[in-house]
């Protein structure tokens, strides 16, 4: 019996509600007591296309929604069990809708997997009158099937359509759940191994998605103004913050296009207010020359990035990391900015706090990384990893009209850009009293006034570069680059963003293999903590990093920064999926064979 | 809006222009520091944002706040600076480069959300800070930089745009007439919603064509004896058609819209009155009531 462990798989059209599927499966477990982890795979496309589910179970922790092989697929038409025949693992198992085409062709059958057929569309349809709620169906049918509590899973049901739909739906889908059961109960032999049960005592979890993690950190952290332009995969954060905002008291504008979203951003963080705005790599893109005119008015800014396949439109719905050179060294001129890049949902919500803090302590833009996978999947995490206990709201030097007064009545006059020994200079805001300045695009003097003279342009620039190259890189105010895994293995793995999730799950795989690895999860990717990476690499005989672009742009970055490239070990993918377990598992096997 | 202080133009002295001695600029600088100085609103209260080009420069010559920003980004900027502060006065000022070629979209978009802050154009016909080229607004058959045979687009129509755009404070102003531009400015400023001036700025250096004197002779006052409803946003555009149709250009305050509700208002409205600024941002035991969705 394979028990509480398992990959399952929703498979149909974009319109066939596989996501919906998905989503009343995960809620089930979850409230059953397993952790899950999912990978959405979808076409930008509303209707039509094969999109799919998968979804991953363990009682324990679980780092990833991804592996090579599938135990479970619920396929809702013919080319669905095509595409994703070969996923599955020998025993693993297929339930196939077979309304339309009442029996799979001979090339579709494997005789190492197990076949359920259920009529899910044609029950809806004829039986219920109905024929969307076919995946309520499906529901009732593989929860059958994984030996689940019917009177649970009934009562789980209803309660998820009650708390959106009411009493009506809510109704209808325990009925439908119902006809899948009883379709199952009397028609289908059991002959799988696979079984989904309650867990005892279980932890308790939140199943969150990366986006609403990074909307709820924007909330915490006091974030009172967004601007966005609609854009895959960011586009939950200004859907949610658009609903929530306003309950405290904040604004968000729909802008009319990427540009102007970063500039409604930065007028509102320049009048004093926590401010962010939120794209993925086209808006970036657009975004970058006012990433350059914060860089130069010393405006504070979160810019959240999820990362997509590109270039240009590129894979608008699928994950890669290939914008990490242009969040890095994008736009014009010397203009050193903050990134950082959470590698998991707690992070994701942790390091949006984070990012206010940096973008007002260092009065910089700070860039958000992360990607498809992480913006747009849902993980378990401890209710103890989110909360609001040990949040600071870290201001830097923004001054109270107080402070201000102070310094005019000590120095005689009010500097917004003074050249400060830490690079970082007082800052007024408008409607304070004396604290009159121009933000300026600009080379500027201390006042604010555009100069051109050689000296102060050289130390403008020397202040800028100082704040972020010497007082944040030693402040200990970035997050910390962490190593994970044994700390004498030969080989070493860096990776950053979701990685972190595959990277992890190898780790667990190979040392129960006996192979040890160890990991530098980058966290802070410019400014790079240089020393903490040339110790990780000095200290193991090989570095295998994970690059998601066919560019190699996290080794190239690395290379920037330290120059002992002969333990770099580069692995690329661009294929618009994500790195799975199994690969970097491979990966550090084929190294291990020529190191020795 | 109330006199709160008693304030001079001189007042809002900052650094000394380095426009070109005539340039139209100069008036609305004067007339935006005699207005703002009129209406007693104080310099720290004020907030100038400007785009790129000769007029971006304002905001260094204005003792206000300033943000001088990039090319084509003044709307935004200073629309978010108001919704994040309401008690701030906000001016936007930039040329017919920034504002309606390169930060044209903005322009769309401001007319319709109707925020309080007031859009001055220092519109001048031409390209000034890279030495002549032609503008959206230049005419047919000049010739410049960019049109050595002659312009060949037809000219955009600020005033008919913002109309149509559903802006609710519509004004043409000319720096050859300073009284008349700082009543329109005051009446702008006072405005409560988007106000939107388009200023006439002769470049004297790069402009030969449209001259203060070719100006002079194609101005049209339309709020001298006016023979139109003002409040009539159809009557309004008749008036500027008509008066376009005879090779005149439309001067004064063409178009109020009385009683709007500013679209700053509108969201604080959805914030239960609160703006930006005046948020508590204190880390609340509220906020967990976020994260029951996910239990």
């Amino acid at each position: 019996m394979k028990k509480n462990d398992l990959t399952f798989r929703v498979a149909g059209r974009a319109g066939d509600g596989s996501l919906t599927t998905g989503d009343v499966l995960s809620k089930i477990w979850k409230d059953m007591g397993l952790w899950l982890a999912t990978y959405k795979d979808f076409p930008s496309n509303i209707r039509g296309l094969p999109t799919n589910m998968t979804i991953r179970l363990k009682d324990r922790q679980i780092y990833y929604g991804r592996k090579n092989r599938l135990d479970y697929l619920l396929a809702f038409d013919d080319t669905n069990v095509k595409i994703h025949l070969h996923d599955l693992v020998p025993g693993g198992v297929i339930i196939y809708d077979n309304s339309v085409k009442k029996e799979l062709p001979p090339e579709l059958i494997r005789d190492d997997v197990h076949y359920y057929y259920a009529p899910l569309k044609k029950i809806a349809k004829e039986e219920l009158g109905l024929e969307v709620i076919k995946n309520i169906v499906a529901v009732g049918v593989a929860s059958y099937l994984l030996g689940m509590d019917q009177d649970r899973t009934k009562e789980i049901i209803y309660k998820f359509f009650y708390a959106r739909k009411g009493e009506k739906i809510a109704s209808s889908n325990v009925e439908a759940f119902l006809r899948g059961w009883n379709y199952a109960k009397e028609n289908l032999q059991k002959k799988d191994e696979y079984v989904v049960e309650e867990v005892p005592d279980a932890k308790k979890t939140y199943f969150i998605m990366g986006n609403e993690a990074v909307a709820f950190g924007a909330i915490v952290a006091g974030c009172r103004f967004i601007s966005s332009y609609p854009i895959t995969p960011a586009t939950d954060v200004l859907e949610i913050l658009a609903r929530e905002l306003p309950k405290y008291g904040g604004v968000m504008i729909q802008a009319e296009d990427e540009l102007s979203a970063i500039n409604y951003a930065a007028g509102a963080a320049y009048a004093g207010v926590r401010a962010m705005t939120s794209t993925s790599g086209p808006g970036l893109s657009l975004k970058t020359e006012t990433i350059g005119l914060l860089v130069m008015n010393e405006t504070p800014l979160v810019i959240y990035v999820a990362q997509r396949g590109g270039p240009s439109t590129g894979l608008p719905t699928k994950p890669e990391q290939s914008d990490l050179f242009h969040a890095v060294f994008g736009g014009h001129g010397d203009a050193p900015r903050i990134v950082i890049a959470p590698g998991n949902v707690k992070e994701m919500y942790w390091m949006t706090i984070d990012a206010f803090n940096l973008a007002e302590k260092y009065q910089t833009p700070v860039i958000l990384l992360t990607d498809q996978i992480l913006a747009q999947n849902k993980f378990s995490v401890p209710v103890e990893d989110i909360t609001i206990e040990g949040v600071r709201i870290e201001r830097g030097k923004l001054l109270t009209q107080e402070e201000l007064n102070e310094i005019i009545e000590k120095e005689g006059q009010f500097l917004r850009y003074r050249i400060t020994e830490d690079g970082i200079s007082p800052r007024s805001i408008p409607g304070q009293e004396g604290g009159i300045y121009t933000a300026n695009s600009n080379e500027h003097q201390e006042d604010g006034y555009t100069t051109e003279d050689p000296k102060m342009r050289t130390a403008m620039m020397d202040k800028r570069l100082r704040k972020i190259y010497q007082t944040a890189r030693k402040s200990g105010d970035l997050p910390e680059d962490l190593i994970h895994g044994y700390e004498d293995a030969e080989i070493g793995i860096i990776g950053y963003g979701y990685t972190y999730g595959p990277i992890m799950e190898a780790i667990e795989n190979l040392a129960s293999e006996g192979i040890k690895v160890k990991f530098l999860q980058m966290r802070t990717l410019w400014p790079v903590d240089t020393e903490k990476l040339s110790q990780f690499i000095d200290s193991a005989e090989k570095v295998i990093v994970v690059d998601h672009n066919a560019q190699a742009q996290l080794s190239t970055l690395i290379k920037i920064v330290y120059d002992n490239h002969d333990k770099l070990e580069i692995l690329k993918k661009y294929d618009g999926y994500g790195f799975t377990p199994e690969i970097i598992e491979k990966k550090v096997k084929e190294v291990l064979s020529y190191v020795g | 809006m109330s006199v709160k202080v008693k304030l001079k133009p001189t007042d809002f002295d900052s650094h000394f222009p380095t426009w070109c001695p005539g340039c139209g600029d100069y008036a609305v600088l004067m007339g935006l520091k005699r207005a703002l100085a009129e209406l007693g609103i104080p310099p720290h209260e004020v907030v100038v944002v400007s785009g790129i080009g000769c007029s971006g420069k304002i905001s260094d010559y204005i003792k206000a706040y300033g943000y001088h920003g990039i090319h084509g980004r003044v709307l935004p900027t200073a629309q978010a600076v108001k919704l994040a502060n309401p008690r701030l006065t906000v001016i936007a000022a930039g040329g017919d480069g920034d504002g309606y070629a390169i930060g044209g979209n903005h322009f769309l978009h401001a007319n319709r959300r109707n925020i309080d802050i007031t859009y001055i154009v220092m519109n001048n016909q031409i390209y000034g800070l890279t030495k002549g080229q032609a503008s959206p607004t230049s005419l047919p058959g000049h010739k410049t930089g960019t049109s050595p045979y002659g312009v060949v687009d037809y000219p955009m129509n600020p005033l008919m745009v913002a109309l149509a755009q559903g802006a609710t404070f519509v004004a043409k102003t000319f720096s050859g007439n300073a009284p008349h531009l700082v009543r329109v400015f005051k009446e702008a400023i006072k405005h409560r919603g988007f106000s939107f001036v388009d200023d006439i700025s002769p470049c004297v250096t790069w402009n030969r064509f449209n001259t203060y004197e070719w100006y002079r002779e194609h101005i049209e006052y339309v709020d001298e004896n006016r023979d139109y409803n003002v409040h009539d946003r159809l009557e309004a555009m008749d008036k500027v058609k008509e008066v376009m149709s005879r090779g005149k250009i439309p001067v004064g305050i063409i178009y109020v819209e009385e009683g709007t509700e500013p679209g700053d208002e509108k969201y604080r409205k959805l914030a239960g009155g609160i703006a930006p600024i005046d948020a508590d941002i204190s880390v609340k035991e509220e906020y967990l009531e976020y994260l029951k969705q996910f239990e």
